[in-house]
């Protein structure tokens, strides 16, 4: 299950004489009331590309890449042919069937799943959400009974917390440690040729 | 009676299956693969190819859990029922010990019980979470080979670090029985690391995009895990590749000539040390060691998950402390990712300044860490009273459901309906109906 954290973004809605701003505090007044005053050279808008929800989707994209079977879709249909010792006319129960012509994926029935039997976790969450405080203490305790082996926490809940270590950057090209970032795409790169392939082959933002 | 046990480990990249009392595992790729001349190859018949370029590939088992039946069936009936195989068995007469990942969603539970009573109709079944097996195994022969210290199944305390083609898990089991709440997953595999390996030579050499299989072979061949990322990663900056005993290179295979790739030591490339003949060759430098790196570092990728390290720690905050120093001093790894070589080394490196000072870290490797849970199995279908306590029969299974079964697996009942403490929650319950009716 992918986490879900709230990022901040740079929408605002804007009302008669008031803004609405999700931003954090301390960024809040950069983005003020709509003004008709030109905006800022590129480099000095705030540039918070790191953490911002863009930046989170083509992460999260990119992970999904990495956990792909195959570069390119594919369909392998597997033959009707049966194997010798078991005729394929065998009457199969209602059941087989059912499973054997089931075409869900892993996240339908993770969905599913979520759905039917809620983890303790994802019951609490969603208390939270409603009472709108966090009872905390008390519901967490009730949860982790740390003197017996306890349910099974269920997929999402069993992964790993954030790392406490910082996270490291490399050069996107070599591999190098990632000391600069492009201006346009916010990719690491590590020096001036490196920097130079990346404009020229690699820059998601080629005409920006 | 049923007359043998098939303990079958069904892992996404392979299966480990054999008869408990032949103490042979044979590993079958748990696949369908379609080659670039269209030819589909169903599990064992992988074994028989030899050009597997831009091959695709269709897995059973997705993320660790066994999703799509209708391809496991093909592969299955292969193995267990086709003639030629090793492991024809008749599943009427023929006991089932199966694994599963942790945390499987409940539906993929239920449709496994019923395949397998329903379709190959298996006289008696077992299914059980894949590292809970180990205990079986005399793990203290790992931390002390020349004089190991008696050993009675299963072991007292065991955390099993299992990483795998689709993730790791780190499961701490204390008397043989799995601490659920101390379950952690990372989220970063064999798959994730052959991927990225791929991606990353892509970029630089040549383009590889399509050649999983390849690169998965590479990855074998050549990746290892620093213990000394900074120092390395600057060598291979700095230095001369010529001058760099990083650096190596991988002859591609050449399917024309049918000959296999293979890893050599570097030569550069002005002087052609083997004359003019016309082989591909991929230089791989810090590539080797920054792939499976995310082993212990997913941060890197802005994955939000810690590495094995610190997730064993995380563990073992779930479990209670009199627990702790005995389970840092009994780690086992296994799955094909312990094979890549300076893994313990970097575990060790890593968590001994996690752990507690006053506790013992010890960390060992089985020789084979990917049969190694099979033999766990092998080891728990040969005792026959504890695999009767756990097992389900077709028979109770047509008596009493699938509800139950799956209860049964999750050892939440122990014996059948009507019987024991599980039989009185029944009548309370029946009684307190009937109270509510008279109401």
């Amino acid at each position: 299950m992918p986490t879900i954290q709230v990022l901040p973004n740079t929408s605002t809605s804007s009302g008669a004489n008031w803004t609405y701003s999700n931003l954090p505090p301390a960024l809040a007044h950069t983005n003020s009331l709509p003004s008709n005053a030109p905006r800022a050279p590129r480099a000095k808008r705030a540039n918070n590309t790191e953490n911002s929800a863009a930046r989170q989707r083509q992460i999260n994209s990119r992970i999904l890449d990495l956990e792909r079977d195959n570069y390119r879709d594919a369909v392998i249909v597997v033959g009707k042919g049966g194997v010798a010792g078991r005729s394929s006319s065998r009457n199969k129960s209602q059941n087989v069937r059912r499973i054997l012509a089931s075409q869900k994926t892993f996240a339908n029935h993770l969905a599913d799943e979520e759905a039917l039997h809620p983890t303790p976790a994802a019951v609490h969450r969603q208390r939270v959400e409603e009472d709108g405080m966090d009872l905390d203490g008390v519901l967490k305790e009730g949860l982790m009974d740390a003197q017996g082996p306890g349910q099974p926490l269920g997929y999402a809940a069993s992964a790993s917390r954030p790392s406490a270590k910082p996270k490291r950057v490399f050069c996107e090209i070599c591999g190098y440690w990632g000391k600069y970032k492009c201006q346009k795409c916010s990719a690491r790169y590590c020096g001036l040729q490196c920097g130079g392939v990346h404009s020229e082959t690699k820059c998601n933002k080629f005409y920006a | 009676m049923p007359s043998a046990t098939l303990v079958v480990d069904n892992g996404s990249y392979t299966i480990k299956a054999g008869f408990a009392t032949g103490k042979t595992c044979i590993t079958i790729p748990n696949c369908i693969a379609r080659t670039r001349d269209k030819r589909v190859l169903i599990g064992q018949q992988l074994e028989n190819c030899r050009d597997f370029g831009s091959a695709v590939f269709r897995r059973p088992v997705e993320k660790g859990y066994l999703v799509n039946w209708e391809a496991e069936k093909e592969i299955w009936d292969r193995a267990f029922l086709d003639s030629e195989s090793k492991l024809k068995c008749d599943p009427r007469n023929t006991i089932l010990l199966l694994t599963e990942a942790p945390n499987a969603p409940s539906t993929l539970q239920t449709n496994c019980d019923q395949m397998v009573f329903e379709e190959y109709e298996f006289s008696a079944y077992y299914r059980c979470i894949g590292p809970t097996l180990i205990p079986w195994n005399d793990i203290n022969t790992l931390y002390s080979p020349e004089n190991p210290p008696p050993f009675r199944p299963p072991a007292e305390a065991v955390v099993v670090v299992d990483s795998g083609f689709s993730h790791t898990h780190i499961t701490p089991i204390i008397n043989g029985q799995l601490w659920n709440a101390a379950v952690r997953r990372i989220d970063i595999g064999g798959k994730f690391l052959t991927n990225y390996l791929k991606e990353m030579v892509s970029t630089r050499t040549w383009n590889m995009m399509e050649e999983t299989y390849l690169i998965n072979q590479v990855k074998e061949s050549v990746c290892y895990i620093s213990t000394n990322f900074n120092d390395e990663l600057e060598k291979c900056h700095s230095m001369k590749k010529a001058a760099n005993d990083i650096v190596v290179d991988y002859v591609l295979p050449d399917y024309n000539s049918g000959k296999g790739g293979y890893r050599r030591p570097h030569v550069p490339k002005k002087q052609p040390a083997f004359g003019s003949n016309d082989e591909q060759v991929m230089e791989l430098s810090d590539e080797r060691f920054s792939v499976p790196e995310l082993l212990f570092t997913p941060q890197d990728i802005g994955l939000a998950q810690a590495g094995i390290a610190e997730t064993i720690m995380q563990s073992l905050e779930s479990v209670p402390e009199r627990y702790r120093s005995l389970l840092l001093a009994n780690i086992v790894v296994v799955g094909g990712n312990a094979n890549i070589q300076g893994f313990l080394e970097r575990l060790e490196m890593e968590l001994r300044p996690l752990a507690p000072a006053e506790s013992v870290v010890r960390i060992a490797k089985p020789d084979n860490p990917v049969t190694y849970t099979w033999q766990g199995g092998a080891v728990l279908a040969g005792d026959k009273a504890e695999m009767k306590r756990r097992q389900v029969t077709r028979a109770e299974y047509m008596e009493y459901g699938s509800v139950w079964c799956a209860k049964k697996m999750a050892g939440e009942v122990s014996g059948v309906p009507g019987t024991g403490p599980t039989g009185a929650v029944e009548k309370e319950n029946r009684s307190h109906k009937k109270k509510r009716a008279e109401d």
